[in-house]
């Protein structure tokens, strides 16, 4: 029998038919004897000074088993910020608000009783006295520092830089475009929203968690509490979705562990939808000004950058977040002068932190943007505009002008693909032919070329084990956790592929700190690039062990040895020895934790719309979606994240923004009011994909898991633009119908 | 709270009388929402779905009585035929669920100026059967709303049922949202042709304080069906005529600025949509669709 290998095949999802039976369990299912509900009470100012809060009414409630704010608990830990974020002390975020609140939502004080509904009642008779202070909720006047959020400190966390400036460049450029582009706040929207369940025993407590990375959560409480990392047990049951917005510790995390601990009772919190529009964390909100120099054959000689990165009330995981754009900024192109600047702003809103593309869908939108303002300006077809200026094949790795060092790529094969499977040609043509006799709609085609930047921070690893069982199971642990992707399919994909053996003998461990005590998380598509090859590495080395073992066993060179479906075999004889067996009197068992550099994944969409001429009504046609994520594991879990990815793109581009008015205070509450796209939304969807391996992982995958949100949202806007003729004045994000409509009726 | 069920119309008219502040309870729809939110805290809530009466309709002096209490996937599936145009908008409410629930008379009770199916009870010229213990009285719709969630049902009173006359021709509904569905309308327009008395029937959605009738635009429409012998000739409307009642329909709103849309998009795209319908409505008309 052959080499058996499950790589490239889509085996069914291990994970459906628990969802299908309704049979997975999520965090709020967790029934916990004893448990208490928390309720928070959350600001209603966006700024302002909290004089008091006033807990005796809610205290005095029959069935309130406590009410709480910052002042009965002198000893609240401050929120953690995560590693990599750059925050002063004195703008820490404090798990219930201090003295002032900065945002409309912002916990003030927790309510705890036995029950949720009599929570609730309670929190509804805390009353805060709050003074209001003038609130700033644009980025742009917050770095002024007119309004101050914590005075005497500017409102300007941090300024970083890439490159230097390039105004010799501008000055002297044949062709300077410039555009100013505004990427709005969005919620990322996981059907579960937020839960936690805290158990306490002893001095050990137990975290029941929607999270996506537990390893961390479980450093990050025991630092906050001062306690030894083994005494938290940190257990990720299903998860319904995180979209990177579930892989910090919140606030309300440090206040539920904290009162568990206080009390000795289990406590929990489940949040509801309108906390988590104002109370979880939102994603994007830059203001970003471009200037994109080229010479007149469209050769670009330069690119500017300041962006002002709206990172919300508290500097946390957004902070860094808008580093990524800056990173990212010069895309797949060669740009020989680059000069980005990123500042990061609080201003009086929610925080912001990661959301599925975290600084890359920003950076690809001012860039795709910028050039098809460029193309419209030279009169260039924006995808000659694009071919002439991609980076080369043979040029990889390459190194780009902001320090990130792109593994591989073939960005005009990607391209060139996308045009065809779009008929671009056809479309191009049926373009002119409305333009010039003027019947039918007008008809847009827009290109997004995107990079993406897969693995997570440079240089981190993740932890993977694989464990033979004597039976001749075998267990594989990943400090990866999933919130629906399919880990446990392809990680025993993965597995069974380096034993060589049968799929079904492999499963899959995630998600419990007991289990799995070290590791990193799922965040940044990096699960299979950085997770994956670590369980391939830890499968060899186990596999080297249990031939080492054979050759003893069964006393024969190595080289003697057969191996095949999980059974060593003496060449030429009968005799033989399985992988259980080896296991039988040792443990047999290899760890790994891998640290491939970061993979850079690209495609290019191309979008098809068509506009009502007289309201303004955007009709999106078609969607070709060509990705390259390198060598593909389970074609049928990439196409799963290309389909939702490019759906949140396209509530990007289309529907979705986070409104707050002057006051701060958030006009979105509900899903009523916050536009998700639905089902009746969804163009025709045309996914197709180049392969350039990764050269720097065992199986040749890069990361697949954002693709979509990144590429989706130009290619739609620019097919809009194209529409419209190139007009592209108020076409902000989210486009609707009535800014297409503006557009229209100014050149009727 | 305290929740009554009562299992007759004669039971639920007398719980109303003994607790006129108590909230009725149809679909659900827009009260739960409302109390989940925490937007209102009735005292008593009076759970209407038990009596029958109101889940059913029947012909009435040749019209349809419409229990207040018919759900919207039955008003699709029973209904198209005579009353195409509440047909119509009912299909564009909420998704299947809703529209399983949710319910005409809830609409009419929530009185919000977006609410789907009052446009074409407007432009039908609906009239709204209320009743108490005391007696019943019915009211034009265009009477019933007052304000923005507002209408003039005494505490005693609840919606009884919906008076429609059967449609003599086409009608038309049209909606305009942020998105394909599931959506609250930026501004909708509904239209009804009525051939054997002459007339036209419009309703505005969305764009006013209260579900609103464009009254020129019916006249203007009416005065060129008449004068060129339309109605009889089946001839072609002319583009102007089309254009000019778009004009005046638009003209007829009274909408806002919101997050939803301006004031300015809402009335230019209802003169776009009652183009458009009338368009649909008249090519109907005219055998050609
Ligand atoms: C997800 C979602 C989507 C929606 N989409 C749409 C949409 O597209 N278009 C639209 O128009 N609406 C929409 N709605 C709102 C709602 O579904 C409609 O307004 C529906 O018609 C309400 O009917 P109901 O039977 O559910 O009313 P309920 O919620 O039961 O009642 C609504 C109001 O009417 C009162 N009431 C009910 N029956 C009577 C009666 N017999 N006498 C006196 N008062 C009464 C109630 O007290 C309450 O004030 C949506 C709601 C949701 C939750």
């Amino acid at each position: 029998m052959g080499h058996r290998s499950y790589v490239g095949q889509s085996p069914p999802r291990r994970e459906d038919p628990g969802l299908v039976a309704g049979a997975h369990r999520y965090v709020a299912d967790i029934v916990v004897p004893g448990c208490l509900d928390a309720v928070f009470v959350r600001s209603f100012e966006a700024h302002g000074l909290l004089n008091a809060v006033d807990l005796a009414a809610a205290q005095s409630m029959e069935g309130i088993v406590g009410a709480y704010s910052a002042g009965e608990l002198p000893d609240l830990p401050v929120t953690p910020a995560p590693p990599r974020a750059e925050v002063p002390p004195e703008m820490s975020w404090p798990a219930l608000a201090r003295d002032r609140v900065r945002f409309a939502g912002q916990p003030i004080a927790v309510v705890l009783a036995a029950d949720r509904y009599t929570a609730e009642d309670g929190a509804e008779l805390v009353f805060a006295d709050i003074d209001p202070l003038e609130a700033v909720i644009d980025p742009g006047p917050a770095a002024s520092d007119e309004v101050m959020l914590f005075e005497p400190r500017s409102n300007v966390v941090s300024v970083r830089e890439f490159g230097a400036p390039v105004d010799d460049v501008m000055d002297s450029a044949p062709v300077v475009v410039e555009t100013i582009i505004r990427n709005e706040r969005l919620c990322p929207t996981s059907i579960e929203t937020r839960g936690i369940v805290v158990v306490p025993d002893g001095d050990d407590i137990t975290v029941h968690v929607s999270h996506q990375a537990p390893q961390r959560l479980r450093q990050s409480l025991a630092r906050s509490f001062g306690i030894e990392a083994e005494l938290v047990r940190v257990i990720v049951p299903h998860v319904g979705g995180a979209f990177g917005a579930k892989s910090q510790t919140y606030p309300e995390y440090i206040v539920i562990a904290h009162l568990a601990r206080k009390l000795g009772r289990p406590v929990r919190w489940i949040e509801d939808r309108r906390e988590a529009f104002a109370g979880a964390t939102h994603g994007r909100g830059q203001t970003q000004r471009l200037r994109l120099a080229a010479d007149r054959e469209g050769n670009l000689l330069a690119l500017e950058a300041l962006v002002d990165a709206d990172i919300g009330a508290y500097p946390h995981t957004g902070e860094f977040i808008a580093a990524n754009t800056g990173w990212m900024l010069s895309g797949p192109y060669t740009i020989p002068h680059l000069h980005v600047r990123v500042r990061a702003v609080v201003t009086n809103t929610t925080p912001t932190a990661a959301y599925r593309g975290a600084g890359r869908p920003e950076a690809a939108y001012a860039l795709e943007r910028a050039l098809d303002r460029l193309a419209h300006r030279l009169g260039a077809d924006p995808a000659e505009l694009r071919l002439r200026n991609f980076i080369d094949r043979n040029e990889f790795p390459y190194r780009s002008p902001t320090g990130a060092v792109y593994d591989s790529g073939d960005h005009a094969a990607a391209l060139r693909l996308a045009l065809e499977r779009a008929g671009y040609d056809d479309a191009r043509a049926e373009q002119r032919r409305r333009r010039t006799t003027g019947d039918g709609n007008p008809l847009g085609i827009g290109i997004g070329s995107y990079i993406e930047r897969s693995g997570g921070q440079e240089g981190s690893t993740e932890f993977g084990s694989v464990t033979i069982e004597p039976d001749g199971t075998v267990v594989a642990r990943s400090g990866a956790t999933p919130q629906g992707q399919g880990h446990a399919t392809a990680f025993a994909q993965v597995v069974a592929s380096a034993l060589e053996v049968e799929l079904d003998r492999v499963s899959v461990i995630q998600g419990d700190t007991d289990e799995v005590p070290v590791g990193v998380g799922t965040f940044g598509s990096r699960s299979m690039q950085v997770g994956g090859s670590s369980l391939h590495h830890a499968a060899h080395d186990a596999l080297e062990e249990a031939r080492l073992r054979a050759s003893a066993h069964l006393e024969v060179a190595e080289a003697d040895l057969r191996y095949d479906d999980g059974r060593f075999t003496v060449v030429g004889t009968d005799r033989s020895v399985t992988l259980g067996q080896l296991a039988t009197e040792r443990a047999l068992s290899a760890q790994a934790e891998f640290g491939p550099p970061q993979a850079f994944p690209f495609g290019t969409y191309v979008a098809v719309v068509e506009l009502d001429r007289d309201t303004g009504d955007i009709s999106l046609e078609k969607l070709v979606a060509v990705d390259d994520c390198g060598i593909v594991i389970n074609p049928k879990l990439v196409e799963g994240q290309s389909v939702g990815s490019i759906i949140q793109g396209i509530g990007q581009a289309l529907y979705e923004q986070v409104v707050f008015d002057e006051y701060g205070q958030p006009l979105m509450s509900s899903l009523m009011d916050y536009s998700l796209p639905t089902v009746a939304e969804l163009p025709e969807l045309v996914l197709d994909q180049t392969v350039t391996p990764n050269p720097n992982v065992p199986l040749g995958n890069k990361g697949a898991g954002e693709a979509g949100c990144i590429g989706t949202p130009p290619a739609i806007v620019n097919a809009i633009v194209d529409a419209l003729g190139g007009r592209d004045e108020g076409i902000d994000l989210p486009v609707t119908p009535e800014k297409v409509w503006l557009v229209l009726s100014r050149s009727d | 709270m305290e929740v009554l069920q009562p299992t007759s119309w004669g039971e639920a008219l007398a719980a109303k009388e003994e607790h006129p502040g108590a909230v009725p309870l149809a679909g659900g729809t827009d009260l739960l929402v409302e109390l989940n939110f925490d937007r209102r805290r009735p005292e008593t809530i009076i759970d209407l779905t038990r009596v029958a009466e109101l889940n059913e309709w029947s012909h009435v002096n040749g019209g349809v009585r419409l229990g207040a209490g018919v759900d919207y996937t039955r008003v699709i599936a029973e209904l198209a035929s005579e009353l195409p145009g509440l047909a119509i908008a009912s299909r564009t409410v909420g998704s299947p669920q809703i529209r399983n629930r949710g319910t005409v008379g809830g609409n009419l009770g929530t009185s919000s100026p977006a609410g789907d199916a009052l446009p074409p009870l407007v432009a039908s010229g609906a009239r709204i059967e209320l009743a108490a213990t005391s007696g019943t009285r019915v009211v034009p719709v265009e009477e019933f709303c007052i304000a923005p969630k507002r209408n003039v049902l005494a505490p005693d009173e609840l919606i009884a049922a919906i008076h429609m006359p059967v449609a003599t021709g086409p009608q038309q509904f049209s909606k305009i949202g942020t998105r394909n569905a599931m959506v609250i309308a930026v501004a909708s327009f509904a239209l009804t042709l009525d051939p054997p008395a002459r007339s036209v029937g419009t309703g505005i959605g969305s764009a006013g304080p209260v579900p609103l009738r464009a009254t020129e635009a019916e006249r203007f429409l009416e005065g060129v069906l008449d004068e060129e012998g339309l109605w009889d000739s089946r001839g072609q409307l002319s583009e102007g005529a089309v254009a000019r009642f778009g004009q005046l329909a638009s003209e007829a709103s009274r909408p806002i600025d919101d997050v939803r849309g301006s004031a300015a998009y809402r009335r230019h795209s209802l003169g776009v949509m009652a183009g458009r319908t009338l368009a649909w409505a008249w090519d109907e008309y005219r055998g050609t669709l």
